[in-house]
């Protein structure tokens, strides 16, 4: 990851999933700065460095998001893409050869998801705002929440 | 194990450990929220709120916030036994004729069943022991929560609505999340395709200029309150649907102010009207989400009673 960000220093966090066989996904969080960051960042990772070649499907998504938890990666998925218009597909891209899904032996597809918040330029709509609870009202129930004993 | 009111489902969940009475003062203001959605994540129990701060009636919450709590609402014991509940509704869907007297036979169970279907109208009833009229409804006096920072004011998240429309016999049961605007009046947020929407829009046809009747149930027992947010098809009435969840005959009455029929065992009961052309903006509002909506104008129910 060092030599990622030292190449893309918006990147915050990098994650394979284990059970994707340790590289064919890469999760990534980035502190996003202009309209298509996401795509740039995609196609960084599919180019930079080899170790990322057969990585066949990358989600980017915003600096908020733990891509370490599936549950805020989906929550990430479903609130702030549209399928058709965020989703980037490439055919014919080199695939490591056990890979017997891809259609010919070495050569197959690869996909990125672009989860981030969209801005001016990739929408015209307006944008949904995240619900947080005030700092106040959580300090005041850490402070009684021993006392509910409700766990 | 079936449940005839909610205090009957709030005694038994305390038995099975599966609620904790809350007797701190908490502010229905945002800080029920902080404790229930902490709850939820962690899978706990159902909380009852035994002291709102600046009101004097407790508030159930996070009582459906787990799978084995929604079976056990529906009187099962069990999650796997959610798929029989499921086998049933599309067996009712789209039912087969008996193959002969044997295979009669063995679907009598299911037409018995079906006989609970009805609900039964009581004349004197729980929910109409204590009645408000006109200038004495105050909704200010009901502990209604305020979920979010940004939130536009009170909501009544778990209302079940109770509408007709002028073609149908059956009655709709609803849950549309109501924003607090006035003493007497709440914006009733139904979407455009939704059962009490459209009983409204074909009220209008029929009795353009009328106000239309409606009615909320507060605090039932757990079998209508989820038959009124399971997809039935759209002909069953869910007062017809919670009786075989119950394996029992749903109890209702029929309002005071108007003809539609509400749980006889409802903790409060709001009747009144929506006068024709009467909207508001409604939002911004926190939502299952996770982001605030966007404001759009929906209907305003003004409470008579």
């Amino acid at each position: 990851m060092p030599i990622l960000q030292k190449q893309f220093p918006e990147i915050v966090d990098f994650y394979l999933p284990p059970e994707g066989c340790s590289y064919r996904m890469a999760i990534v969080s980035i502190n996003k700065q202009y309209p298509g960051h996401a795509k740039r960042v995609m196609f960084g990772v599919w180019s930079f460095l080899r170790q990322f070649m057969y990585t066949k499907f990358v989600i980017i998504t915003d600096a908020d998001v733990n891509v370490r938890d599936w549950k805020d990666v989906i929550w990430a998925m479903t609130t702030r893409m549209d399928p058709a218009r965020d989703t980037t597909i490439i055919d014919n891209t080199p695939i490591d050869y056990l890979d017997f899904a891809s259609p010919v032996s070495g050569l197959g597809g690869k996909i990125g998801f672009d989860a981030t918040n969209k801005w001016r330029g990739e929408t015209q709509r307006e944008w949904g705002k995240p619900i947080r609870m005030t700092a106040a009202v959580k300090e005041k129930i850490d402070g009684i929440w021993e006392e509910l004993g409700i766990l | 194990m079936h449940y005839k009111d909610l205090r009957d489902f709030i005694a038994q969940l305390e038995q099975l450990g599966e609620l904790k009475r809350i007797p701190l003062e908490i502010d229905p203001y945002l800080e029920m929220t902080e404790i229930c959605d902490r709850t939820l994540r962690a899978e706990g129990p159902a909380l009852l709120f035994e002291n709102p701060k600046g009101h004097s009636i407790p508030v159930l919450a996070n009582l459906f916030g787990t799978p084995k709590r929604v079976a056990l609402g529906m009187g099962q014991e069990s999650v796997t036994a959610l798929r029989e509940v499921g086998q049933l509704l599309a067996s009712l869907k789209e039912p087969e004729p008996p193959k002969g007297f044997k295979d009669a036979l063995d679907k009598l169970p299911l037409f018995k069943q079906v006989l609970n279907m009805p609900p039964k109208v009581l004349s004197k009833a729980p929910c109409q022991e204590k009645v408000l009229v006109g200038s004495e409804v105050d909704l200010s006096r009901l502990p209604i929560q305020t979920c979010w920072p940004e939130d536009a004011g009170p909501l009544i998240t778990w209302g079940l609505v109770v509408t007709q429309g002028p073609h149908k016999s059956r009655h709709n049961l609803g849950i549309y999340r109501q924003q607090v605007i006035d003493k007497n009046k709440v914006i009733m947020r139904w979407l455009a395709h939704r059962g009490g929407a459209l009983d409204f829009q074909e009220w209008q046809q029929v009795h353009p200029g009328e106000p239309f009747p409606i009615a909320v149930a507060l605090g039932t027992d757990p079998a209508t309150i989820l038959g009124a947010v399971t997809p039935v098809p759209d002909t069953l009435s869910e007062y017809a649907f919670a009786g075989l969840l119950r394996g029992s005959r749903t109890e209702v009455t029929r309002c005071l102010t108007h003809n539609l029929q509400v749980p006889a065992s409802a903790e409060i009961v709001l009747e009144g009207f929506i006068y024709p052309d009467e909207t508001a903006p409604e939002g911004p509002f926190g939502d299952h989400t996770g982001y605030y909506n966007e404001v759009e104008a929906f209907p305003v129910f003004t409470i008579e009673r």
